[in-house]
């Protein structure tokens, strides 16, 4: 058995979600140290997917098991970060990963509760930024402070919500090359959820396309076939890339295509569907 | 044969940055009638300055911007220009939006013929549904299609296109780089397209002009776009020259590759 199986999973909002669900159909495995992307347009219910395995949403239709156990609500086998970073602004980055660690080892001694946040700051590269609140670090050192809060409470699985989204082009780009980095280092079973094609193949070992909602069901597997580390920019000579990329982007804007186009689709996203 | 944009010895201080050097130096660069040519570079080398003298938004220290050999002296609507955000009238309908536009050109066209551009637009870039939809009731991306149709709408000789896609998510902004393409192929523009998307610029350019890095930043290098016209994103993307066009162009805005990587030596 797979760590995690989503089974048939559907999820809708509000009255008329027996009519239209945001997902449905939804078969996924992801297996133990795996790094699986699912990439697919804005508002396609990629954030309602994450939300369904990190428990914070139960589904209408079908199953969610992690590590052989069904997935009943949110849990520390699971650390998240998501796009808008969400630390707490009174709190240095080191409370803030703090925090995480005192939740979930409260037994430790103080000392090693801290050694552990020092560890995980070194480990994003932000081992001398410790004293810093979250309005005097960029974006870019803001979402370094969510990944080390995330992987502080030692989890099985880590789930990344459009981790880089809020970043402009250059800073991403280069977040993109350290998070791999951070997560070959971390060894951990990776859910990653993302709108950019390039993103999921520098950072997965296989990428599945999501399609557009409303209704939105996944689309062939692509196995990522490139050695680590990835660089970016070398890539581009790799047939493996440019076949893999080619046939993401192509399922993408054909098959996978928001039914009637991007034009008919409503502005105002429900609740969780970024 | 003669330009029809010609953007000559241009070059631009700011007066706030003290006596220091210009951003912008010895800028050349010409384009044919209908000719589509992208300006990339790194953030800050001052693509967007070059594109704000062009427009007419901005005095050129020296040198100057000539469209069918007249010299730009300020704003006009011999040039239609998108920015990354498409500034809608909150309160007016995206037919009335681009409407707008039309009228200020065109007052003594007749209501009925200037409903008719307006509605051809909005319909060549997808919005034939969402006529009377207004701003808050549209997606980032519909909101920016209405931005393009207002372009069009006023009939400029030049198109200027400031990281028109920018504030948009991968995927969306793929599918309106398409319905861009699609308005082109029906109505030619000569077209100015500030942008640091690589993919962006390989898509829909006919030459991609690359910047120096800032200050004095003038034109580099510049690379012939090969893909034909029509062109189709699955077509593009498997010319044989995509990615190593792609590669030349992230090495030239990101530089070579920090330590040389497996995948290099793999292949």
């Amino acid at each position: 058995m797979a760590f995690l199986e989503i089974r048939q999973v559907g999820k809708g909002y509000g009255p008329r979600a027996r009519q239209e669900p945001v997902i449905r159909g939804i078969d996924l495995r992801v297996g133990q140290g795996e790094t699986l992307a699912v990439v697919g347009y804005s508002g396609a219910g990629k954030s309602t997917l994450l939300s369904l395995v990190a428990g914070l949403l139960a589904p209408d239709e079908g199953t969610l098991t992690l590590d052989g156990r069904p997935i009943t609500g949110p849990g520390p086998d699971r650390g998240i970060v998501f796009q808008n970073y969400s630390l707490l602004p009174w709190f240095s980055a080191r409370d803030n990963v703090l925090l995480a660690v005192e939740q979930i080892f409260p037994g430790w001694p103080r000392d090693r509760q801290l050694a552990r946040v020092q560890e995980m700051l070194a480990l994003v590269g932000l081992a001398a930024a410790g004293d810093k609140r979250p309005r005097e670090l960029s974006g870019g050192m803001r979402q370094r402070v969510a990944i080390a809060r995330a992987l502080a409470i030692d989890p099985q699985m880590l789930l990344l919500d459009e981790p880089l989204g809020a970043l402009d082009a250059l800073t991403r780009a280069a977040l993109q090359d350290e998070l791999e980095r951070i997560c070959r280092s971390a060894r951990k079973t990776v859910l990653l959820v993302t709108n950019d094609v390039d993103e999921a193949l520098l950072l997965a070992d296989r990428v599945v396309p999501l399609s557009a909602g409303p209704g939105a069901s996944l689309g062939p597997a692509v196995e990522v076939e490139l050695p680590r580390p990835r660089e970016r920019r070398a890539v581009n000579h790799d047939p493996r890339f440019k076949r893999a990329r080619n046939e993401l982007i192509e399922w993408l804007l054909g098959p996978g295509r928001r039914r009637g186009s991007e034009a008919r689709r409503t502005a105002p996203a429900m609740g969780l569907v970024a | 044969m003669t330009a029809h944009l010609e953007i000559s010895r241009l070059s631009k201080r700011y007066a706030s940055a003290g006596p220091a050097e210009p951003v912008v130096h010895g800028f050349d660069l010409s384009l044919l009638r209908g000719e589509f040519v992208s300006l990339i570079g790194h953030s800050g080398c001052g693509k967007s300055t070059v594109l704000s003298i062009v427009a007419g938004l901005s005095e050129p220290s020296e040198g100057g911007v000539l469209i069918e050999g007249r010299e730009v002296r300020g704003p006009g609507t011999d040039r239609g220009v998108v920015f990354q955000a498409p500034c809608l009238l909150p309160w007016l309908t995206a037919l009335d939006n681009v409407l707008l536009g039309i009228e200020q050109v065109f007052p003594r066209l007749a209501r009925r013929e200037r409903r008719q551009v307006a509605i051809r637009y909005l319909e060549l870039v997808g919005l034939g549904d969402a006529l009377r939809k207004r701003p808050g009731e549209l997606s980032q991306g519909m909101r920016q299609r209405v931005g393009i149709a207002r372009a069009f709408g006023i009939n400029p000789k030049v198109l200027l296109l400031d990281e028109p896609f920018g504030a948009l998510d991968s995927l969306t902004r793929y599918e309106l780089q398409q319905a861009l393409v699609d308005v082109l192929s029906r109505d030619r523009k000569t077209a100015l397209l500030v942008t640091h998307d690589v993919d962006e610029a390989l898509f829909l350019s006919d030459r991609i002009a690359i910047m120096t890095r800032g200050p004095r930043a003038h034109v580099g290098a510049v690379l012939q776009v090969p893909f034909p016209r029509p062109r189709e994103r699955a077509a593009v993307i498997e010319h044989p020259d995509y990615y190593r066009l792609r590669e030349r162009l992230l090495i030239t805005l990101e530089g070579e590759a920090a330590e040389p990587s497996a995948m290099a030596a793999a292949s």
